[in-house]
């Protein structure tokens, strides 16, 4: 039973508040078309760390900002960047528990793909199946839609080249010169447009990632997180690879330092 | 009348006992092998393991394929040979690729090591046996990991054990006896590779399913590698060889 | 076609094929087929001798098949607890299947209940564990040696399916050349039994448990050619499991 009731108008809460009947599942939609759990869960993304992807010169990166809680938390664990295969990775933000699952199904798309077809599986058809696995959640009753925006990176062995996709909680997925997601998403894409996305390596892409997540976390720069990072590119002979650590420490630090640079000569200007 | 080993084969795949196999059986396993590789053999020596297996693969008697490759490297550290069926040894491939995709997915840089590989080819191989569906082959598991040498085989039943030398098929009547006569522990890579050449000879001699285009392999600290075919040399001019009858009524043998 | 490529199945001739068994289908011309075998005969030699306070058993290390030695030094015995033993001739696939499963059940009996199987609790373990499989049997001849609940010496030998019986006299003989070392302990050790000109049973120390099973094997090495290479000789007592290998003729 929905706690719900019909006042011979319309359908109402139980406390007699028009509307709200409409968000309680997302096998109805609202009267001016919108399923209001995916928005929600769209949120729970919003609320979530940045994740920004760039399809570079040589490559694709997929770098994310893995909020800690607690400073208890060890570092390596709640991990949001995944290989699912030799030739592919994901990594999401958002309700991390929705992750796993999420998770073992890329891996068990592709390792279905190999089996059947001998070949890696190409990315637009990794991205597509990933897509209907988050839309088959938005559209059954008892069912609520993951709380993820997830990217892919993965490489074509047809074009020999790496793709970078995006998939939200709707399911949707569309492919990007570079994307953002998560808290500050906005600022994020706002600081890719800037960037020279054919000039730029996945090294200094690397760089850049850290600066931006630096930069558009302002109002929280006090609360610590880790740089998680993962990467297909002609120096990983095309594997999906996670960033080593000192590679992503260096990227941190360098970020810090040239967004503090940026922040003192802000104040500067000020004075 | 069912033999035994028919009841036992029909109590394991659920079949009636008096139809016996006939064309309405549901099941159809593979009771022989069909494109087939000879003898693997493999020793342990001062720096790692040595592995040799010739290129054919034989269609009953004709040598159908002639640049099969029949030894593959698995993980960080281990090399793999088979003989008998080729499909199934394929299908063996494929499951240690899958092995591979999962230590990578782990992302720890941790890939099993040659006795895991070894313990779990034969579990697979006794775990198929046990449903009369087994997969026709010998394997060979040789590797190199955390400074020793590993060397392990299993036959198409499960049968396992390590040793420090081995040859399958024909070469467990051929190969082992000049293994057991010349191998000593401890011996260079390149009295090795001579010792495997002279089995692989004696082998390419004698047993018909063979050619003379070898591949090579070696696990060592340098990882596992598989060299592209090579061959032996072979020396036909021995008496036995041109005059088989020779000098006795032996009917060409000595 | 299939009859080209079964041809090339295992080199070994295949009795079955010529007397019945397969063969060639007259009615329906099937092809002849090699019948697939989940087992083999990979020998291995049991024999075990129980004393009032102490157990001996004894086994091979050769991994024979047909007229070619695979390994001269597996373990056929299997350590299954501080004063149990288990040792198995028969197909050393379905030997070490068991055993991976008794050691899972001996793990998982002392998380449940915190101490170890006994001895007598292992042998109608094994019991069980065969006969579960009496339709597609382990192709395992055991024997189980130990210490009872009392300390006393403990014995018994089992077929492949399971049926077991403790040795009234104390010693038992499976596998390979059972035939052959049977008469011998008869002789040395029964009373109970036809062959024996004992009235009382006599009491051995260990150390002449162990040198008669020795000179035991020594002597089936010459007669059965599953036999040979080395013996893993386990005694046991209430102190704890002392393990030696016998070297035996490499031939």
């Amino acid at each position: 039973m929905l706690p719900v009731e019909w006042s011979g108008e319309e359908w109402t809460g139980l406390d007699g508040a028009p509307g709200i009947v409409y968000d309680l599942g997302c096998n109805i939609y609202s009267p001016d078309g919108r399923v209001f759990q995916i928005e929600y869960a769209a949120k729970a993304v919003e609320n979530s760390g940045a994740l920004i992807g760039l399809k570079c010169k040589d490559g694709v990166i997929i770098g994310a900002e893995k909020l800690m809680p607690s400073r208890l938390l060890m570092e390596s664990s709640g991990r949001r960047v995944h290989p699912v295969g030799m030739h592919a990775g994901i990594a999401f933000t958002g309700y991390a528990a929705d992750g796993r699952p999420v998770v073992n199904a890329a891996r068990q798309e592709v390792e279905n793909y190999h089996d059947y077809y001998g070949v890696d599986m190409p990315p637009h058809t990794l991205a597509e199946r990933l897509g209907h696995y988050f839309h088959a959640y938005t559209t059954y009753g008892g069912y609520r839609p993951f709380g993820l925006t997830t990217m892919v990176t993965s490489f074509d062995e047809v074009t020999q080249e790496p793709f970078l996709h995006m998939i939200d909680p709707s399911g949707t997925q569309f492919r990007f010169h570079g994307a953002a997601a998560g808290k500050s998403k906005q600022a994020a894409k706002t600081e890719i447009e800037k960037l020279n996305l054919k000039a730029l390596t996945c090294a200094e892409a690397l760089k850049r990632i850290s600066l931006i997540i630096h930069t558009i976390r302002e109002e929280e720069k006090d609360k610590p997180f880790v740089l998680e990072a993962g990467w297909i590119t002609a120096d990983t002979d095309w594997k999906f690879q996670l960033v080593p650590k000192n590679l992503r420490d260096e990227a941190f630090e360098w970020g810090k330092a040239e967004f503090d640079k940026m922040d003192d000569d802000d104040d500067d200007d000020e004075d | 009348m069912a033999t035994v080993s028919q009841t036992l084969a029909c109590a394991a795949s659920g079949a009636d006992v008096s139809a016996g196999r006939s064309a309405a059986d549901p099941h159809k396993h593979t009771t022989s092998p069909i494109v087939t590789g000879t003898s693997v053999v493999a020793l342990k020596y001062k720096d790692g393991v040595m592995m040799a297996a010739d290129t054919l693969g034989s269609y009953g008697s004709l040598s159908r394929f002639t640049d099969l490759r029949r030894i593959v490297t698995t993980g960080g550290y281990t090399l793999v040979g088979a003989d008998g069926d080729y499909s199934d040894f394929q299908y063996v491939q494929d499951i240690l690729k899958e092995l591979e995709v999962e230590d990578a997915c782990v992302a720890d840089g941790i890939t099993h090591s040659p006795k895991e590989i070894w313990c779990c080819m034969a579990r697979i191989l006794y775990h198929r046996r046990s449903k009369m569906n087994p997969l026709w082959n010998n394997l060979v598991i040789a590797g190199f990991h955390e400074g020793e040498a590993f060397l392990g085989t299993t036959d198409k039943i499960g049968t396992s054990y390590e040793c420090d030398f081995v040859a399958t098929g024909m070469g467990l009547h051929m190969a082992m006896p000049i293994l057991r006569r010349h191998w000593k522990p401890n011996m260079s890579e390149s009295e090795a590779r001579e010792l495997l050449e002279s089995c692989m000879r004696t082998l390419f001699y004698r047993d018909c399913r063979t050619i003379n285009k070898i591949t090579f392999a070696s696990a060592t600290k340098k990882g596992p590698s598989v060299d592209e075919p090579v061959e032996v040399s072979t020396e036909w001019s021995y008496q036995s060889f041109v005059d088989p009858k020779a000098g006795s009524d032996t009917g060409g043998s000595w | 076609m299939a009859s080209i490529a079964s041809s090339e199945g295992d080199r070994t001739l295949d009795p079955a094929m010529q007397v019945g068994g397969a063969g060639v289908d007259v009615a329906s011309s099937t092809p002849l087929q090699h019948r697939f075998s989940p087992y083999s005969w990979n020998g291995g030699t049991v024999l075990a001798v129980a004393g009032k306070d102490y157990c001996v058993v004894a086994t091979d290390k050769r991994l024979a098949e047909g007229y070619s030695i695979l390994s001269r030094k597996i373990d056929r015995a299997l350590q299954l607890t501080d004063k149990t033993v288990i040792a198995c001739g028969g197909s050393h696939n379905d030997v070490e299947a068991l055993y991976n499963h008794l050691k899972l059940r001996a793990v998982m009996y002392k998380y449940n209940h915190e101490e170890d199987l006994s001895t007598i609790g292992a042998a109608q373990l094994l019991s069980n564990t065969l006969y579960y499989k009496r339709f597609f049997p382990y192709y395992a001849l055991a024997v189980i040696a130990g210490l009872d609940d009392d300390g006393v010496g403990y014995v018994a030998g089992y077929d492949a399916v399971g049926s077991y019986l403790r040795s009234r006299d104390g010693y038992t003989a499976n596998g390979s050349a059972a035939a052959i070392a049977m008469p011998i302990l008869d002789n040395a050790l029964g009373k109970v039994g036809v062959s024996s000109g004992l009235d009382e049973k006599p009491e051995y120390s260990i150390a002449d448990t162990i040198e008669m099973l020795k000179d035991i094997f020594v002597t089936v090495g010459e007669r059965d050619i599953l036999c040979g290479d080395a013996v893993d000789i386990y005694a046991i007592t209430a102190t704890g499991t002392e393990h030696e290998v016998f070297e035996l003729k490499a031939d």
